[in-house]
């Protein structure tokens, strides 16, 4: 019996449109979805930004969201989050997104698509340098990978892979696993049963994103504070 | 599990506008709003404490200015109270200075009019007894009083001191020696020889006696002789004592007076 198709396991395999290597699929046009709604939203609640009173409520939302994801970045790297809210924020704001409207019917989240979270835990791995070197500069950020010896480097690349592999890895197991075990269970029990699985599907997708942004954060801050000695390690994981 | 690499890129790509656009959109005008916020708080908080370190400044001062003003209205409220109590002082005191003034003025007054009445009536008196006196006497007087005045009066002539001898003798020394015998009753033949007889030595030959009689004169007799007068009468003994009773009715008004102004 074939529980799930395998175009329900990942977008990448529903094609919309195809020109050559060029093609469109769901896990592109769901992320645009995600992308529009971020946007729009924040471009329609922030048109008519009002610095002092007689703020609207969407800005008030908007506001704790931006000042818990500032918070939160400022805990790890104990630092201006200026320079990466936007990188770490984006981050867990389309994860979040991507994952909330699972609730919505018809809907594949793009986090479901081991390209997407590829995607951005390649950006993470790209992220990371960039920030290490802009901070403390090429040298004292390269000399790091020698620490304690040179024979180190080597575990040093290892780890950075490996731990971008397991971001991409842990993001595309929850989420695809999720829709797994709903098609199952929609199969075994299709009353009730599943609407605690979405309810439980949300809470999941949420830990998700905040993990994934707080894991990427992490490595950003071991790469831009080891120089300064207050690094947290730079192979954490989860 | 394959992936596509242009899925893959694009999603890259995806990532990075988005990135870029909720920067754009959302972090900064939300980070900026925030700042602008926070500044306008912190301005309004320090316009706050600058307001209420004024407020309490100003109250610090209104209240100092109301001990200030409360303890001048007590200063002067007790200078009130002094300055009343001063003028309160003088004015009684001038009360009974003046209560005293006119006390005084009333009992000399009093004592002035006592005076002034104890003369009259002591004035009054007196003039009584003196005219029931003389009354009394001319009532007594007869010739056999007369005649005792006459014999007193021939002593009273027998008797005089040569000074007054001398008087006598230069008064009649004229051409016409002249004396004039005043009595209150006609004198019989025997008084008036009697009289000559005494008056003889200082008139010599050609004197003349003229006798005259005057009722008011009482019982007396009386001599002129060209500005020498010789008299012995009763008037004349009471007119001697009226003048000591005034003068010792005066020096006892004065007394009694100079006594009550004492007072």
């Amino acid at each position: 019996m074939e529980i799930l198709r395998l175009n329900q396991i990942s977008p990448d395999q529903i094609i919309l449109w195809q020109w050559g290597f060029v093609k469109i699929t769901a896990t592109l046009a769901y992320t645009w979805l995600v992308m529009a709604i971020l946007i729009l939203g924040a471009w329609l609640v922030t048109r008519r930004i009002s610095p002092e009173g007689g703020r609207s409520r969407w800005q008030g939302f908007l506001e704790v969201v931006v000042t818990t994801i500032r918070d939160q970045i400022y805990e790890i790297c104990h630092d201006d989050p200026g320079p990466y809210t936007a990188f770490v924020g984006s981050l867990f704001l389309f994860i979040g997104m991507s994952n909330f409207l699972i609730i919505f019917p018809g809907y594949v989240a793009p986090t479901s698509s081991l390209a997407t979270t590829s995607a951005l835990a390649i950006c993470v791995f790209l992220a990371v340098p960039i920030y290490g070197i802009s901070r403390q500069g090429i040298r004292n950020y390269v000399k790091e990978y020698f620490q304690p010896t040179f024979i180190f480097f080597p575990f040093h690349i290892m780890g950075e892979l490996t731990r971008t592999l397991a971001l991409a890895i842990r993001l595309f197991g929850n989420i695809m696993s999720h829709d797994k075990i709903i098609g199952i269970l929609l199969a075994i029990t299709p009353l009730f049963f599943p609407v605690v699985m979405q309810a439980l599907g949300l809470l999941i997708g949420m830990v998700q994103a905040y993990i994934f942004s707080i894991l990427a954060m992490v490595y950003i801050a071991s790469a831009v504070q080891v120089h300064e000695g207050v690094g947290t390690g730079k192979n954490g994981s989860i | 599990m394959h992936i596509d690499p242009f899925i893959l890129a694009a999603q890259i790509i995806n990532f990075l506008i988005l990135a870029y656009l909720l920067k754009r959109f959302l972090y900064d005008k939300i980070v900026q709003a925030m700042n602008v916020r926070e500044a306008g708080i912190a301005r309004r908080l320090s316009e706050a404490d600058r307001l209420k370190a004024e407020a309490r400044q100003a109250l610090a001062d209104s209240e100092k200015r109301k001990y200030a003003i409360d303890a001048q209205a007590a200063d002067m409220l007790d200078q009130a109270r002094l300055a009343a109590d001063q003028e309160k002082n003088q004015l009684m005191k001038e009360v009974r200075e003046e209560v005293s003034l006119m006390h005084r003025r009333w009992i000399e007054a009093l004592e002035m009019e006592k005076s002034a009445f104890l003369e009259d009536l002591k004035r009054h008196a007196g003039a009584y007894v003196f005219k029931t006196v003389r009354q009394v006497l001319i009532d007594l007087a007869d010739e056999e009083l007369e005649q005792r005045m006459v014999q007193v009066f021939i002593r009273r002539v027998a008797s005089l001191k040569p000074d007054e001898k001398r008087l006598l003798e230069k008064a009649l020394d004229t051409p016409e020696p002249t004396i004039s015998v005043k009595t209150a009753f006609e004198l019989n033949r025997q008084l008036k020889k009697s009289v000559e007889e005494a008056l003889k030595p200082f008139l010599g030959p050609d004197g003349e006696i003229v006798y005259e009689t005057n009722g008011r004169t009482g019982a007396g007799i009386e001599m002129m002789a060209h500005g020498y007068k010789l008299s012995w009468s009763i008037d004349d003994y009471l007119e001697s004592l009226e003048q000591k009773f005034l003068q010792i009715l005066k020096k006892e008004t004065g007394a009694s007076g100079s006594k009550g102004a004492a007072v």
